[in-house]
C-alpha cells in the first residue's frame, strides 16, 4: 500500500530526517515515537506533501507519489488529521465534512456523510453548529470524520490525543480501530506512545532525525522501558 | 430627481464594486490594495468602446474580460505571494496602472478621457442597467457562498494549507475568485464610467483602492449583505458631507483603524452576533 524508501527531508539548512524507510498494507499502523523534535511530525508532512523530501521516494500503491503537490496526494488517497485539529470554525459540522471530501463525486457524498455520521453519532447532532464552537473532542472527531470523507487509502494523524480528556482519547483509538478493520492503513504520532505502541502493528522510534529503532511495535524498546521503569 | 438618480446609481455602482473586491478578499482570504485598477480597465474599455460607436450594453463582456484576463495574469504572478505581500503587490497594480495610462495618448494621458457618450435610456436607463447587474452579481455571490464552492472558498480563507491536505487546489480556486473578481470590478468600471462620463488615471488610484478595501472592511470581510450596507453608506456619505469628500483618504483611513480595532468582523460581525444573542434569549 505505501512504501517509502530512504527518505531525506530538510527545512532549509537544518536536515530534519536523516534516510528513513518503511512498507505499510493496508490494516496496518505504524506508531511513530520519539521525543518532541525527533523527526515525527516531519514524516507525516513528507508524505502528506507540506515537505517535498530532498532525497528517497514515497509510493502509494506502487505509484511514485514523491515530488505530487499536496492537493493531488489527497485525491490519490492520503488523509490527513492535523496536529491541533485545524477544523474551519466558520464552518458548520456538515460543511467542514462537505468540503473534505469535494474532490469525490456529489452523487456519493450523502452515503460518505451517513458513514461519518455512523462512527461519530455526535457529529450529527451537531451538524448545523459551528466547528468553532465544538469542544475539543468534538473538534478532534470533526477532523477525523473531515479526512473519512475523503475515502483515504492511508490516514496520518499528528499528536491524536494533544489536549484532549482521556475518556476522548479512548474513543479516537475505538475509531482507529474501525478504520483498520476498513484496511486502511494508518501512520500514527502520539505524544502518549505507550497508548500509540499498544494499538500499532509496527512502530518507528525516531530521534534527532534518525531511526533509533524500527520493529514490531509490541517489542519496542520504549514501551519495554516504560513497563520496567 | 436627478440627483437623486445620480446619487442612487452611484451608491449601486459602489455595491458591485466593493462585492468585486469581497469576492476576492472576503471569499478567499486574498487581500487587494489595487482593486481599483480594475474598475479603471473596464472604464477605459467601455468608454473607448462606446466612443467609437458600441452601445453601453454591448461594452459589458468586453469590459469584464479584459479586467479579468489581466486580472489573471496578476492572480497568476501573486499566487506565490500571501497576506501583507500579496497586499503590497497589488498596490504596485495600482500604481503601474496610473503610471501606463498617463503615458498612453490614445487613453488620453493626463487628461483622461472626456465627452464619453451618454448611454441609451439616459440616466433612468444607466440606473436600471446598474441595479440590474448589481442584484445580478448578489445573486450570483449568495449562490457561490451557499454551494459547495463557497465552502471551499472559506476554508481556503480561512486555512489554506489544510485545505491543500483535503485536496483543493488551492491555487486554482483563488486565481478563480481574482479572475471573478476582477471581472466584477471591470463591468463596475463601464457603468461608472457613463455615470460621470469623464475619467482619468486619478479616478482609479490608491485613494479609490483604499476606498472600496474601507467598504469591505467595515462591512465585514466575507459578509455579502454587510458589504452592501457599507458600500451603500461610505458611497453616499461624502455626496451630503463635503468635508468627507474633501479629507476622503483620512477619512477611510481612519474608519479602517476603527473598524479593524473594535468592530474587526464589521457590520456583518455584529448582525451575526446579534443573531446568536438572542437565539441564545
Amino acid at each position: 500500500m505505501l512504501e517509502v524508501r530512504n527518505i531525506i527531508s530538510r527545512y532549509g539548512p537544518v536536515t530534519a530526517l536523516h534516510g528513513v524507510d518503511f512498507t505499510l498494507n493496508g490494516g496496518e499502523v505504524l506508531a511513530l515515537v520519539g521525543t518532541n523534535g525527533a523527526g515525527k511530525s516531519t514524516l507525516v508532512m513528507s508524505i502528506a506533501g507540506h515537505v517535498i523530501p530532498e532525497q528517497g521516494q514515497i509510493y502509494l500503491e506502487g505509484e511514485d507519489i514523491t515530488q505530487i503537490a499536496l492537493h493531488e496526494r489527497a485525491v490519490r488517497g492520503i488523509g490527513l488529521v492535523p496536529e491541533g485539529r485545524r477544523v474551519f470554525p466558520d464552518l458548520t459540522v456538515k460543511e467542514n465534512l462537505i468540503t473534505g471530501g469535494y474532490v469525490l463525486p456529489r452523487q456519493s457524498e450523502k452515503e460518505r456523510l451517513d458513514g461519518v455520521y455512523d462512527i461519530f453519532p455526535r457529529l450529527y447532532e451537531r451538524a448545523n453548529q459551528l466547528a468553532g464552537s465544538l469542544s475539543g473532542g468534538e473538534q478532534q472527531m470533526l477532523a477525523f470524520g473531515r479526512a473519512i470523507m475523503l475515502n483515504p487509502k492511508v490516514m496520518l494523524i499528528d499528536e491524536i490525543s494533544l489536549g484532549l480528556m482521556p475518556r476522548v482519547i479512548h474513543e479516537c483509538y475505538d475509531v482507529l480501530e474501525r478504520l483498520r478493520e476498513r484496511q486502511i492503513a494508518i501512520i500514527l504520532v502520539d505524544q502518549n506512545s505507550d497508548t500509540s505502541l499498544g494499538f500499532a502493528d509496527k512502530a518507528i522510534w525516531l530521534e534527532s532525525g534518525h531511526v533509533k529503532w524500527q520493529g514490531e511495535a509490541k517489542t519496542c524498546p520504549l514501551l519495554q522501558e516504560s513497563i520496567v521503569g | 430627481m436627478a440627483y437623486e438618480m445620480i446619487v442612487l446609481t452611484n451608491m449601486l455602482i459602489a455595491i458591485l464594486f466593493a462585492q468585486s473586491l469581497n469576492l476576492i478578499t472576503g471569499f478567499c482570504g486574498q487581500v487587494s490594495l489595487g482593486h481599483a485598477a480594475f474598475l479603471g480597465i473596464g472604464a477605459y474599455t467601455s468608454a473607448m468602446l462606446t466612443k467609437s460607436g458600441w452601445p453601453l450594453m454591448a461594452t459589458f463582456i468586453p469590459a469584464m474580460v479584459i479586467a479579468g484576463m489581466i486580472g489573471m495574469i496578476v492572480g497568476t504572478a501573486s499566487l506565490r505571494v500571501r497576506h501583507d505581500f500579496l497586499a503590497i503587490t497589488t498596490m504596485g497594480v495600482s500604481f503601474l496602472f496610473t503610471g501606463i495610462i498617463r503615458k498612453q495618448d490614445m487613453l488620453g494621458g493626463e487628461m483622461g478621457v472626456s465627452g464619453i457618450p451618454a448611454p441609451d435610456g439616459g440616466r433612468v436607463g444607466l440606473l436600471l442597467m446598474a441595479l440590474g447587474l448589481t442584484i445580478l452579481f448578489i445573486m450570483i455571490m449568495i449562490y457561490v457562498k451557499r454551494s459547495w464552492m463557497g465552502f471551499v472558498f472559506e476554508s481556503i480563507a480561512e486555512d489554506e494549507d489544510t485545505a491543500s491536505v483535503l485536496g483543493i487546489d488551492v491555487r486554482r480556486f483563488k486565481l478563480f475568485a481574482f479572475i471573478l473578481g476582477t471581472a466584477g470590478a471591470g463591468l463596475a468600471g463601464a457603468l461608472y464610467a457613463h455615470q460621470v462620463r469623464f475619467i482619468g488615471p486619478d479616478s482609479f488610484g490608491f485613494v479609490e483602492s483604499v476606498t472600496v478595501l474601507s467598504m469591505v472592511i467595515v462591512g465585514g470581510i466575507g459578509s455579502i449583505w454587510g458589504v452592501t450596507i457599507a458600500a451603500a453608506l461610505l458611497s453616499v456619505m461624502p455626496q451630503f458631507f463635503q468635508v468627507i469628500d474633501d479629507y476622503k483618504l483620512l477619512v477611510y483611513g481612519l474608519l479602517l483603524f476603527f473598524a479593524m480595532r473594535f468592530l474587526p468582523e464589521g457590520l456583518g460581525g455584529l448582525a451575526k452576533r446579534f443573531r446568536q444573542k438572542r437565539g441564545k434569549s
